[in-house]
């Protein structure tokens, strides 16, 4: 009996390859690094989870955050959105933006002369009316589906007879602008409302360049547009607006500020390279490359490998625990904009009574469940207090009160006020002899809010209510809209725009999902939204919140986790979590 | 043939039609579209933003429409556009080609090492190796790719590519390696039974020389790389690296690129044929000893045909059979990508359209991957029979 001498190769080469794996764990030649200092230049790499998609983050079908991490470095904006979620004028175009009158509200914006996008077109007037032009949502044209009024489509809503010119995913704030005007060679544009907006500080970032969409809709100039009826140039300018910007384009994804897209590949990676028409201080790093990691799970084994130097995967205390034992990576874990509450729906017989409600704040646990569930990942997390503010703004306070710190008796006496008597099976029992029982609805699966229930029914227990789970796929997509739940676990994101929270809690709000009806909130809220000084607005939002803290209409829980983990080379690596993490990457820079 | 072939097509059409309609129905209820999900979760979403985002995926209008238009539009090559607004038709074509990159050249080492581990441990059953290649066949195949991803870049990489940077080898790991590779040697000249007793000294020179060759060789590969590769020079931190498909903006020439690509390529295409390989090599063992114990073997041993001549042109030729209707059906879920691996690998083929679509839950991606997935099932079903009655005259097509 023969063998072939293939096979015998075949089959040493394979032996081999598992001895050079096996060895190569002895390999003990671990380079340190010895400088640190950082000078210009270089190439980091940052892993995305998401790719980009749109040069227009404005869009509705486009509107990506993924989008955003890239268009950071690339769109010129008045203000910049910091990590504790104030705004900042951007200096590096803007000359000054202020309010000059305050009725009507006027906002008078200077750029710099210098400011220009990356083509050598001048930054000015032009785009701010854009900006206006296309998010006011006041230009519309039929819909080719709309057949007959009242005719409904598939999920019961009415065909709508026209369609946005301009496909913009919000238009809030511009919406109330009145006019747009430009003087002094387009650098000076002037803003007037309609109606206050004292969240004017939020628009006019990301400007998007007018020329672009002017060429290439074959309109000569924009500013001549009507911004009330519907002119064929303004359905040229919407169709390029909505369509155009997809993807990218040399011609077209231009730069107004540190960086310019160098090179895009779909699946891959997206590559920035420095913007030499840059007018104000240029970025540090030469690159800055999105390389997709789509499995966050590989990204800190690409981190440690060298494959990129920035990951910001949601944390897990397994993943924390990962990167702790990596050497040459330096890691931060912050609370982030994106915080968990219950929800109480009102229109339910027991939630409808306040003191149930205060009872079921009482008797829940917030500090065991943020110990239980966040503390894990972050040992300096704490309870939330406030539904309008995250601790990291200066506004924030502690409007708690008694519901800072469990009371069991406290709850069971508010129940027993409220007319429920013990049941033999532990559960209160109403007046009508119905047990205390109650849904906790949340969004299946997600073994966090699991937990979080299950933590809640525990705690409550002990009280005398129940509560069971209520896991549904569509709950935060289906049921939440149509109020069809008892409590719910779900989360909303803080964001700089205090007006945005109008819509949540004043009566009759889009999303007031559980029926708040405090008629007191509506003066204050149209007080707050009123109100341009920061300092009474901050404590006319607080007033609110305290408010609604006696009411108990929401109980907010803690705050998502976020995470940033860099090598040891990059430095100016911090967090934001309005803006993401690359909001400050011009000033990233990789030691040589 | 032609007739045959004409009439499996014409039957795979009411067979597409059939999973285009489940694949739809199934598709409209997974949910509605991830998109629409995060706008209503934001504070202050204007009903605007849904209607529009209900129009971009056409889940404005009742299902029965909705799968017309889709069918009318896809026959006609519109393929319409994903979650992000993208053309999905050329976004496709992009990513089968990343697909195909990855797997054929994975497939191809799996078969043909699978092939040869399977033969060998056929002939040489029951001995050392054939031991160590079974156990290692069910080790691979039982081990979830994820994990088995995990050591490969653990090892594969993080680990080795410090050493990678400046290569070294101690005598003494030279020494093991020398050692591992005389005992392998010597293990696959053992005898086949036990009681052939005799055991040429040229067999046990042979094993080691074998063993000295494959250490000189792996030796002068490494020299030949090393010795001023500007590839190297370019890329000196991490030669192998753990996700991508190509460096970002990496420019070269021909030789440069090309070891890009093999790099970027290495660790994915060793965790695909580690698994890939198992399946095959119980296969092919298996049918080899079926064939190996027939009569027809026998008789042409019987007739004084030497071993070897057996083993290839007899033997080895008919235990293909079995193994070339499996391949023919891997390969046509082929085009459906490697979904774990593509993920973790961070390469964007079939695998990732596939699971980026389904998170998303976007109905047109969806019904497309399963559209071209099915047509190219259907199309390798066929080409396994006809190959199948190429290689076996006792099978008739008609």
């Amino acid at each position: 009996m023969r063998t072939t001498k293939r096979s015998k190769f075949a089959a040493l080469v394979v032996g081999f390859a598992l001895v050079a794996g096996a060895c190569s764990d002895d390999s003990d030649s671990t380079t340190t690094t010895a400088a640190t200092e950082t000078t210009g230049g270089g190439t980091a790499t940052y892993a995305a989870e998401q790719e980009y998609v749109s040069y227009n983050n404005g869009t509705a079908d486009q509107n990506l955050f993924s989008s955003t991490l890239v268009l950071n470095m690339l769109l010129p904006g008045s203000f910049i959105v910091k990590p504790d979620l104030s705004f900042e004028l951007w200096d590096e175009m803007m000359v000054s933006a202020a309010i000059t009158v305050d009725d009507p509200q006027t906002v008078e914006y200077v750029v710099k002369p210098e400011a220009v996008w990356s083509d050598g077109d001048p930054i000015d007037c032009d785009d701010y009316y854009m900006s206006w032009l296309a998010n006011s949502g006041k230009l519309e044209k039929p819909n080719p589906d709309f057949t007959a009024p009242g005719q409904l489509d598939a999920d019961g809503n009415e065909i709508p007879e026209t369609l946005p010119v301009f496909n913009t995913a919000s238009t809030t704030g511009y919406d109330s602008i009145e006019s747009v005007t430009c003087s002094d060679d387009g650098k000076t544009i002037t803003t007037v409302y309609a109606t206050p907006y004292p969240d004017w500080q939020g628009l006019f970032s990301g400007l998007l360049p007018a020329h672009i969409v002017e060429n290439n809709a074959g309109v000569a100039d924009i500013v001549a547009v009507d911004t009330e009826a519907t002119s064929d140039d303004a359905e040229a300018l919407g169709e390029f607006w909505s369509t155009g910007f997809i993807g990218f384009d040399p011609e077209i994804t231009i730069s107004g500020a540190q960086y310019n897209i160098d090179s895009f590949t779909p699946g891959q990676d997206l590559i920035l390279k420095r913007n030499d028409a840059f007018y104000g201080t240029p970025g540090t790093l030469d690159q800055i490359v999105f390389l997709q990691v789509p499995d966050a799970t590989q990204q800190p084994a690409a981190l440690e490998n060298g494959d990129v130097q920035v990951i910001t995967p949601q944390p897990n205390a397994d993943l924390v625990a990962q990167v702790e034992g990596m050497d040459g990576v330096s890691f931060d874990i912050s609370a982030g904009t994106t915080w968990e509450h219950y929800d109480f729906n009102q229109a339910n017989k027991h939630l409808a009574k306040l003191e149930v409600r205060k009872a079921l704040a009482l008797c829940i646990d917030r500090q065991e469940i943020v110990d239980t569930l966040v503390v894990p990942i972050n040992p300096d997390a704490q309870v939330l207090n406030n539904r309008m503010y995250v601790p990291e703004s200066p506004d924030y306070s502690d409007n708690s009160g008694d519901f800072a710190t469990r009371d069991v008796d406290g709850a069971k006496a508010l129940l027993e006020s409220a007319g429920y008597t013990m049941g033999d099976d532990g559960v209160y029992v109403d007046a009508d002899g119905e047990r205390l029982s109650l849904r906790l609805g949340r969004r299946d699966p997600n073994p966090r809010r699991q937990s979080t229930n299950e933590l809640f029914a525990e705690q409550c227990k002990e009280a005398g209510i129940e509560l069971t789970d209520d896991p549904a796929e569509d709950m935060n997509a289906v049921r939440l809209p149509a109020s069809d739940y008892d409590i719910i676990l779900f989360a909303w994101v803080a964001t700089p725009l205090q007006s945005s929270n109008t819509s949540i809690y004043a009566p009759g709000g889009d999303q007031n999902y559980n029926g708040i009806d405090i008629p007191e909130l509506t003066g204050l809220f149209a007080q707050a939204n009123a109100e341009f000084d920061p300092a009474t607005r901050a404590d006319l939002m607080n007033q609110i919140d305290t408010v609604l803290w006696d009411n108990m209409a929401t109980l907010p829980l803690f705050q998502f986790q976020n995470m940033v983990a860099y090598s040891d080379t990059m430095s100016n690596v911090v967090f934001n979590d309005p803006a993401g993490v690359t909001w400050n990457a011009n000033e990233w820079a990789v030691a040589v | 043939m032609i007739r045959f072939a004409i009439r499996r097509l014409l039957v795979a059409l009411p067979l597409l039609f059939a999973s285009s309609i489940l694949t739809f129905i199934l598709v409209t209820n997974i949910g509605v579209p991830k998109a629409i999900e995060d706008a209503m979760a934001k504070p202050n979403v204007q009903q605007a933003q849904i209607d529009s985002l209900n129009r971009q995926f056409g889940t404005d209008k009742p299902p029965v429409e909705r799968y017309v238009t889709w069918v009318t539009d896809f026959v006609k090559g519109d393929w319409g556009t994903n979650q992000n607004s993208v053309e999905i038709r050329p976004l496709m074509w992009e990513r089968i080609q990343v697909t195909l990159r990855l797997l054929i050249a994975a497939s191809i080492f799996s078969v043909v090492l699978g092939a040869l581990v399977g033969i060998i441990g056929a002939i040489r059953q029951y001995t050392a190796f054939d031991y160590t290649m079974t156990f290692l066949a069910f080790l691979f195949f039982s081990i979830p790719t994820a994990v088995l991803a995990g050591f490969l870049k653990e090892f594969g990489a993080i680990k080795l590519n410090p050493w990678l940077r400046d290569p070294s080898m101690s005598i003494p790991v030279l020494l093991v390696l020398l050692a591992f590779g005389t005992l392998c040697g010597f293990l696959l000249t053992r005898n086949r039974y036990r009681y052939e007793r005799e055991r040429p000294l040229s067999k046990v020179l042979l094993g080691a020389a074998a063993g000295l060759g494959v250490a000189v060789a792996v030796a002068a590969v490494f020299a030949l790389v090393w010795g001023g590769n500007t590839y190297r020079v370019r890329n000196p931190k991490n030669l192998i690296p753990t996700v991508g498909q190509t460096t970002p903006g990496f420019e070269g020439d021909f030789s440069e690129r090309m070891q890009d690509y093999f790099w970027h390529m290495l660790l994915p295409t060793v965790s695909l044929v580690l698994v890939g390989f198992a399946g095959y090599s119980r296969y092919m063992r298996a049918s080899m000893l079926d064939v190996l114990s027939s009569d027809y073997v026998r008789t042409a041993r019987a007739k004084g045909i030497s071993e070897g001549r057996v083993t290839v042109r007899h033997a080895v030729r008919n235990a293909l059979i079995p193994l070339v209707t499996v391949v023919a059906l891997d390969f046509g879920v082929l085009l459906s990508g490697a979904i774990i691996t593509e993920t973790i690998y961070g390469w964007a083929g079939m695998g990732r359209f596939f699971s980026e679509a389904l998170t998303a839950k976007d109905p047109r991606s969806l019904l497309a991957f399963v559209m071209v997935t099915a047509i190219s099932v259907v199309l390798f079903n066929l080409i396994a029979d006809i190959v199948y009655a190429q290689l076996d005259p006792r099978i008739r097509l008609g």
